[in-house]
C-alpha cells in the first residue's frame, strides 16, 4: 500500500472509475455539522469546481478528500485506498507525492526566493538541490514568471504569487491538484492569468483538478461544477450513477 | 482613547498577555540585579571605611616637620601584621602606648594593655575552637569583641593586641603614629572591575530578554494598531500609546523586581566577597535610588517603545515601512577590532610606562565593555556569512529554509543567541585569567627547595646564645617538630641565611662537596651553590661575627603542630617578626581572593546563561511562531515533521557556531592580554572544570531550548489548528 503513496506509482492509475470517491462523508465541529452525508465521485483528468455560499463547507470538504482531516463518518477512497485506514506519517506521504494544494493568499515561505519555494516539495521528497532547482526554473518558465525567480514573494505581485504557488503544487506532478479559492483576491485579469497557466498545465499533464471559487468566471473553467449547501451536495450532482 | 486602545492591544488576548508576563518579568529581573550590584557596591564602600583603620600607614610615621613621632600619650607605637593559622590570614596590629595615654581603639575602647587584646567574633570562635597552644596564647588574654562598625565582614578575622614598647621595638617593622587609624584603601578594586564588568555581561542579556520579549507577536500588534489608526486614532495616540502601556509594564517590572530584590537580600549577604560574607544591611539601597531606577526604567522603556511605534510607521493601511533588514556590512566589525585595540593599547602601555591604577582599570572595563558591544555588533555579519557558507552546502528543505531565513534576518536571528555568546566570552575570559593566579601559585615542594612545612621567623638581634637555646629546646619538645635550625646571617652580606651542613638533611638541602655552610636564596626558595668564600669546616656550628638569624622549625606539615610552632616563636619574644611558612609568603589570601571571586563569577554566570537560555528559547518561539500559519500549510503539504525541528535547530544553532568559535578565542586573547600583559609573573593556564561546565551548560540549554521551541511549532502547526484558506 506504502507503495501507492509514492509518485513512482502515479501512473497506475486505474483506466476506468473515479480516482477519488466520497460517501456519506459526515464531519462536525463540535455542535456544527459542517458536512452532513456528502456522496462525490471525481474522474481522474477531470477539472472540479465546487461552489456554494460561504459556510457551507466547501473547505470542510477539500480537506476531508485530501486527508488533512479525517471523516466523523463515511468513507473517503483516493485511487483505492481507504485514507482513513493510513497513520498520519502515510497521509503526509500521501499529500507531499501524490497531492498538490494551492489556498488563497500567504502560502509561501517569506523568507525564500520565488525558485527556491517552488523547489522545497521537491527538496522535501529527496530530490538533490540543484536538480530540484533546475526543476523549479523550469516550472517558472512554463507559468511565465521566467525573471521573477530570484524574488522575494514580497516582491511578488498578487497574480505572480499565486503562479508561484501553482507552480510549487504542480511541481511534485501530482494525481489531484486541490485549489480553494485560488484566485479569490486576485483582480479578474490577474485571476484569469493564473487559471490560463494552471490549467494550461494540468491539462497537458493529465492532473485532476478539484477547485473552490466562488467565480462564476472561474468555474467556467471547469469540466463539471457541484454546489455545496448546508454541508450536502445535492443528490445526482456530486455521483454520476445516483 | 487611549484606555479604549490599551484595552483592545494590551491586554487583547492570550498571545499578549504572555507578552506581559515576559516584559514584565524581564524588567523585574534587570531591577532586582541592578539594586544587587549597586547595593554591593555600595556595600564594598562601607566595608573599605569600616576596615580603614587596619591601614595604618607609614606616611603616618612623620610629622609634619619630617620627624619621627616619639611615643607620648598622644600617639601609639604601631605593628601591622599578616598571622596565619590553618591556612587562613588573620589582620593583626600590635599596639603599644604609654600607661596615660590619651589615645583609644577606632571604635572608642581604651587601648589593650599588653597581654590583651580585642578580636574580631569570627576570631574569637576560631580561638576557642582550637587549643590554646596553637593559637590564643599568641595574643594574651581577650578584652572582647571588636564590634560590627570596624569589621569589613561578619567572617573577618582581625586581632588588636597590646603589647609593650620594648618587645614590639625588638621587631623589623614598627612605627609610631598620632592614631591608631588609616584611610579607607580602595583595596577591593579589583572586585570593582569585576563586578562592572559582571554587571555589563549580567545586564545585556536582560536587555536582550526584554528587547526580544517587546518584540513578540509584532506582527499581530501592528495589525491592530493600524485597524485603530483606520477607525480613527491620531499617530500620536497610537505612540503614546505604546509608551505608556510600556511604562507601566516598566513600574510593575520594577516593583516586581524590586521586591524580589528586598526577599532574596538575605541570600545575597551569604555570598563571600573578598573578605567575607556581606553584613545583611551592607547591601541596602537606598528609597531614593530605587524610586531613580524604577522612574529610569520607565523612562527608558516608554520612550524607547514610543519611538519605535513612531518609527514603525503604523498607518490605517497597515506598516508603511517593510521591516526588511539591511545587510549587514564587515564594517560593523569596526567596534569589536576598536575593544581590542584598547585592550592592546592598555597592555603596550602598561609594559612601557608607569600608568595610574584607576585609569587603568578604566580602560580594561572599557575594553571590556567595547568588545562585548562589539561582538553583539559584529555578530549579525558572521551570521550571515555563515549562512551563505551554509546555503550553498545546504541540500535539504530544512536547511534551504533556515539558511534563507538567517540571511534575510541576520540581526533577528543573531539576537536570539546573543546572550549565550556573551555570557561564554565572560566567562572564558575571566575562567582564563582566573586559572592564572589559580596555577602559578601552587607551591610546590621538591629537592633544593625550602620546605613548605618549615616554619622560620627572624631572630630578635638582642637575643642571647641562651635565650634562643631555650626557645629551641621548648620547641622541640613539641610532638611534630622534626627539629630547629638556626640560619646565620653573613657579615659580609647582610641578609643573607647560611645553613650549616649538619643541618642540611632537615632542611631539602643536599651538600654534594665538603663545604661546611650553605647559602639560601630566600627570594626563590631555593638553596644555592654553597658558600665558597668559606672554608669547609666540618663540626663548627657557628662562625665568629655572623650573627643568628633566622630560626628554621622543620615541622611533620600538620596546621596543629605548624600553629603551635607559631604560637611558641611569637611567644618567645626573641623573634623580630612573626612566624612564617613558604605558603604563607605565596598568599593565601590571592588565593582566596581569585577563588571567592571565581565562585562569585560562575554563580553570575549561571544566572546569565539562564537568563540567555530563556532569551534564546522565547526568540526562537516568536521567530517560528511568526510563520505558524506558513510551517502549517506545509505540513499539509505533506512536510514530515522532523522538518519543523530541523529548520527550528539550524537556525539557533547555525548562528552559536558562527559566533561562539570566534567569541572563545576572543576571550582567550583578551585574558592573554590582561595576564601576559598585565602582570608580571603570571602566565595563562587552562581554565578549571567549572569552565567546560558553563560552555557545556549552555549549549545543553541551547539544546533544551530548540527542543521546546520544536514541541511548541509541532502543537501549534498541526493540520487541526490551522486554519486553510
Ligand atoms: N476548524 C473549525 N472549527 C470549528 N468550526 C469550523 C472549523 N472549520 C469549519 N468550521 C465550520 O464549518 C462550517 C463550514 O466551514 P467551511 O470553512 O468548510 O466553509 P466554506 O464553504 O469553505 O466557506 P467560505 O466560502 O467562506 O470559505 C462553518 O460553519 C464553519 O464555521
Ligand atoms: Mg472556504
Amino acid at each position: 500500500m506504502t507503495a501507492l503513496l509514492t509518485r513512482e506509482t502515479a501512473q497506475s492509475i486505474p483506466a476506468d472509475g473515479p480516482i477519488l470517491s466520497a460517501r456519506a462523508v459526515v464531519k462536525r465541529f463540535g455542535q456544527t455539522e459542517a458536512l452532513r452525508g456528502v456522496d462525490l465521485d471525481i474522474e481522474p483528468g477531470e477539472v472540479l469546481a465546487v461552489m456554494g455560499p460561504s459556510g457551507s463547507g466547501k473547505s470542510t470538504l477539500l480537506h476531508c478528500l485530501a486527508g488533512v482531516l479525517a471523516p466523523d463518518d463515511g468513507s473517503v477512497v483516493f485511487d483505492g485506498i481507504e485514507i482513513s485506514r493510513l497513520n498520519e506519517r502515510q497521509r503526509s506521504l500521501l499529500r507531499l507525492n501524490r497531492l498538490g494544494f494551492v489556498f488563497q493568499f500567504g502560502q509561501l515561505l517569506p523568507d525564500l526566493t520565488a525558485v527556491d519555494n517552488i523547489s522545497v516539495p521537491l527538496l522535501l521528497s529527496g530530490v538533490r538541490r540543484n536538480e530540484a532547482l533546475k526543476r523549479a526554473d523550469d516550472w517558472l518558465e512554463r507559468l511565465g514568471l521566467g525573471d521573477a525567480g530570484q524574488k522575494l514573494p514580497a516582491e511578488l505581485s498578487g497574480g505572480q504569487a499565486q503562479r508561484v504557488a501553482v507552480a510549487r503544487a504542480l511541481v511534485t506532478n501530482p494525481t489531484v491538484l486541490f485549489a480553494d479559492e485560488p484566485t479569490g483576491s486576485l483582480d479578474s485579469l490577474a485571476a484569469e492569468q493564473v487559471m490560463n497557466a494552471l490549467l494550461d498545465q494540468v491539462k497537458a499533464a493529465g492532473t485532476t483538478v478539484v477547485i473552490i471559487t466562488h467565480d462564476p468566471r472561474t468555474a467556467a473553467y471547469a469540466d463539471r461544477e457541484v454546489i455545496v449547501r448546508d454541508g450536502r451536495i445535492p443528490a445526482g450532482n456530486g455521483v454520476r450513477s445516483a | 482613547m487611549i484606555r479604549t486602545i490599551l484595552q483592545l492591544t494590551t491586554f487583547g488576548n492570550e498571545q499578549s498577555r504572555w507578552r506581559l508576563a515576559g516584559i514584565v518579568l524581564g524588567i523585574a529581573v534587570g531591577v532586582g540585579l541592578l539594586l544587587t550590584l549597586l547595593g554591593a557596591a555600595q556595600g564594598l564602600t562601607d566595608r573599605d571605611q569600616r576596615r580603614s583603620w587596619l591601614n595604618v600607614n607609614f606616611e603616618y610615621r612623620l610629622d609634619e616637620d619630617g620627624e619621627a613621632y616619639t611615643l607620648t600619650d598622644d600617639t601609639v607605637m604601631v605593628g601591622r601584621f599578616t598571622d596565619y593559622v590553618a591556612g587562613d590570614a588573620i589582620e593583626r596590629i600590635d599596639v603599644a602606648a604609654t600607661q596615660t595615654t590619651n589615645e583609644r581603639t577606632p571604635w572608642g575602647d581604651p587601648l589593650p594593655a599588653p597581654g590583651t587584646y580585642f578580636a574580631s567574633p569570627a576570631l574569637i570562635e576560631l580561638i576557642e575552637s582550637l587549643p590554646g597552644e596553637q593559637l590564643g596564647d599568641r595574643f594574651g588574654t581577650l578584652i572582647g569583641p571588636i564590634p560590627d562598625s570596624a569589621l569589613g565582614s561578619p567572617d573577618s578575622l582581625y586581632v588588636l593586641a597590646g603589647v609593650d614598647e620594648a618587645t614590639l621595638g625588638q621587631f623589623q617593622s614598627w612605627w609610631i603614629q598620632p592614631a591608631l587609624a588609616g584611610d579607607a584603601s580602595g583595596s577591593n578594586v579589583v572586585y570593582r572591575i569585576v563586578m562592572v564588568i559582571g554587571g555589563i555581561a549580567m545586564f545585556l542579556p536582560v536587555l536582550l530578554l526584554i528587547s526580544t520579549t517587546t518584540q513578540l507577536g509584532g506582527a499581530q500588534r501592528a495589525e491592530r494598531l493600524s485597524t485603530l489608526r483606520l477607525i480613527g486614532a491620531t499617530p500620536e495616540s497610537v505612540t503614546r500609546v505604546a509608551a505608556i502601556e510600556m511604562a507601566l509594564l516598566a513600574l510593575t517590572g520594577a516593583l516586581l523586581g524590586t521586591v524580589g530584590w528586598w526577599l532574596l537580600r538575605p541570600v545575597g549577604a551569604r555570598f563571600v566577597v573578598d573578605e567575607g560574607r556581606f553584613f545583611p544591611y551592607d547591601l541596602d539601597v537606598s528609597i531614593a535610588t530605587i524610586v531613580a531606577i524604577a522612574i529610569g526604567a520607565m523612562l527608558t522603556t516608554g520612550i524607547a517603545a514610543g519611538v519605535r511605534i513612531a518609527r514603525m510607521g503604523i498607518g490605517p493601511l497597515g506598516v508603511t515601512r517593510e521591516r526588511s533588514e539591511h545587510a549587514p556590512s564587515p564594517l560593523s566589525l569596526l567596534p569589536l577590532l576598536a575593544g581590542l585595540a584598547l585592550f592592546g593599547g592598555v597592555t603596550w602601555a602598561f609594559k612601557t610606562s608607569n600608568v595610574d591604577v584607576m585609569l587603568l582599570s578604566l580602560a580594561i572595563i572599557g575594553g571590556f565593555g567595547l568588545t562585548s558591544l562589539g561582538i553583539i555588533w559584529a555578530g549579525p555579519w558572521l551570521t550571515n556569512c555563515a549562512s551563505r557558507l551554509a546555503a550553498r552546502f545546504a541540500g535539504s528543505a530544512a536547511g534551504v529554509v533556515a539558511a534563507s531565513r538567517i540571511r534575510r534576518h541576520p540581526e533577528a536571528t543573531f539576537r536570539s543567541v546573543s546572550g549565550l555568546v556573551l555570557a561564554v566570552f565572560t566567562v572564558t575570559v575571566f575562567a582564563a585569567s582566573a586559572s592564572s593566579v589559580l596555577e602559578a601559585d601552587d607551591p610546590r615542594d621538591g629537592a633544593q627547595v625550602f620546605p613548605l612545612s618549615t616554619v622560620y621567623a627572624y631572630i630578635h638581634e638582642g637575643a642571647t646564645e641562651a635565650d634562643l637555646a631555650g626557645v629551641e629546646r621548648e620547641i622541640e619538645a613539641v610532638p611534630g617538630v622534626l627539629g630547629a635550625v638556626i640560619a646565620m646571617e653573613d657579615r659580609n652580606d647582610p641578609g643573607s641565611w647560611l645553613v650549616h651542613r649538619d643541618d642540611a638533611p632537615l632542611l631539602n638541602v643536599r651538600i654534594e662537596d665538603d663545604r661546611a655552610w650553605v647559602r639560601f636564596d630566600a627570594y626563590n626558595y631555593i638553596w644555592g651553590e654553597p658558600d665558597a668564600e668559606r672554608p669547609g669546616q666540618p663540626g663548627a656550628a657557628t662562625l665568629a661575627g655572623d650573627l643568628p638569624f633566622v630560626l628554621m622549625v622543620a615541622t611533620d606539615g600538620s596546621d596543629g603542630v605548624i600553629d603551635t610552632v607559631r604560637t611558641r616563636l611569637e611567644a618567645s619574644n626573641q623573634m623580630a617578626s612573626l612566624a612564617r611558612t613558604r605558603a604563607d609568603d605565596i598568599d593565601v589570601t590571592t588565593r582566596k581572593f581569585v577563588n571567592s571571586l571565581a565562585n562569585l563569577a560562575y554563580i553570575g554566570i549561571a544566572i546569565t546563561i539562564l537568563i540567555a537560555g530563556i532569551s534564546l528559547t522565547v526568540a526562537t518561539a516568536a521567530s517560528m511562531l511568526e510563520r505558524k500559519r506558513i510551517f502549517g500549510l506545509l505540513r499539509l503539504m505533506g512536510m514530515p515533521n522532523g522538518v519543523i525541528s530541523r529548520i527550528v535547530a539550524f537556525e539557533a544553532v547555525a548562528p552559536l557556531v558562527a559566533v561562539l568559535a570566534i567569541t572563545i578565542g576572543l576571550g582567550f586573547l583578551i585574558s592573554w592580554m590582561m595576564v601576559e600583559g598585565l602582570s608580571y609573573s603570571r602566565t595563562l593556564h587552562a581554565p578549571d572544570i567549572r569552565y567546560y561546565l558553563a560552555i557545556l551548560g549552555s549549549l545543553g540549554l541551547a539544546v533544551l531550548s530548540v527542543l521546546a521551541v520544536t514541541g511548541l511549532v509541532h502543537r501549534n502547526t498541526g493540520v487541526n489548528q490551522t486554519r486553510f484558506e
